[in-house]
């Protein structure tokens, strides 16, 4: 290889490393920003590997030595575009108040890279609002279900306790003449049953919440009637199907 | 410049041109990487 050229590439890596070594510099050109020590402390370790291992090639050239050395420096040019990219990547999407901060952190000697701790803020914030919005909609979407039903039960009784005597007359006049006693009788006797099983399910709920309530007052519950209450409440619940 | 002005420049993320000694030494890299192959070939 002619020495020209091994000494062209030489001075330019060495040109190289001192623009890297320049890139925490406080004196930054005008329109740019301030690359924090943290930052260009990686990319100065990997050029300076790079120009090391191409010094080496400087004193073994024209030997097996020299190839091998060539090969090094080729992979930590390589090495070092890689850090390179990464870092430009890393500060192009590091907001410039926390360039800036990391800035005064570095210079100040804190090991605290603001880039990934801000990711990790994000990444919580961003959960942490996707969960709040996935409990939101659940709950609405419970709450929305439980509006409609309150309302149709609400509309349903109305109508029946309103109309339930024309409805059951419709029922009656909208099958055979010949089978109309026959339904007639049978709505009458659902209607007298249902009414009973109300009927019994209530007495059956009081004698539940007094039994709970006399229970209670006797082996000194504190709260007597509020438990008395629930007992009614729940029993009540069961039987009406809620 | 107001506060309001002075919060949202800051908050943005520096534009390709504040970068540009990083992409400057990010290309002289390619350079380099792509002269030490040709040093390599004719080794």
């Amino acid at each position: 290889m002619p020495v020209p050229q091994l000494q062209q590439t030489q001075a330019s890596i060495v040109k190289l490393v001192r623009e890297a070594s320049n890139l925490a510099s406080s004196q930054v050109p005008n329109g740019e920003v301030q690359i924090p020590p943290s930052y260009a402390k990686p990319i100065i370790a990997q050029m300076q590997q790079l120009q090391s291992a191409y010094q080496q090639v400087g004193t073994t050239v024209g030997s097996t030595i020299g190839a091998d050395q060539l090969a090094q420096a080729r992979a930590a040019a390589g090495q070092a575009a890689a850090q390179v990219t990464a870092i430009y990547k890393k500060a192009a999407s590091t907001p410039l108040l926390l360039l800036s901060a990391q800035v005064v952190l570095d210079q100040h000697g804190f090991a605290v890279d603001l880039h990934d701790k801000f990711s990790q803020v994000l990444k919580t914030l961003s959960d942490q609002v996707t969960s709040l919005l996935n409990n939101a909609i659940s709950v609405g979407v419970q709450a929305g279900n439980l509006l409609i039903d309150v309302v149709l039960v609400f509309i349903m009784s109305i109508y029946f306790i309103v109309d339930g005597s024309r409805f059951i007359q419709w029922i009656v006049r909208n099958v055979p003449k010949s089978s109309r006693p026959q339904v007639s009788g049978a709505i009458a006797n659902l209607d007298n049953i249902f009414g009973r099983y109300i009927r019994t399910q209530f007495i059956l709920a009081l004698v539940a919440g007094t039994l709970d309530a006399v229970g209670a007052l006797i082996i000194g519950v504190p709260y007597p009637a509020s438990s008395s209450s629930a007992a009614f409440s729940c029993h009540w619940c069961r039987s009406s199907g809620r | 410049m107001t506060q309001a002005q002075s919060l949202r420049s800051n908050t943005q993320n520096p534009s390709a041109a504040s970068l540009a000694r990083l992409r400057d030494i990010q290309s002289g890299l390619s350079g380099i990487e792509a002269q030490l192959s040709v040093e390599q070939a004719e080794f």
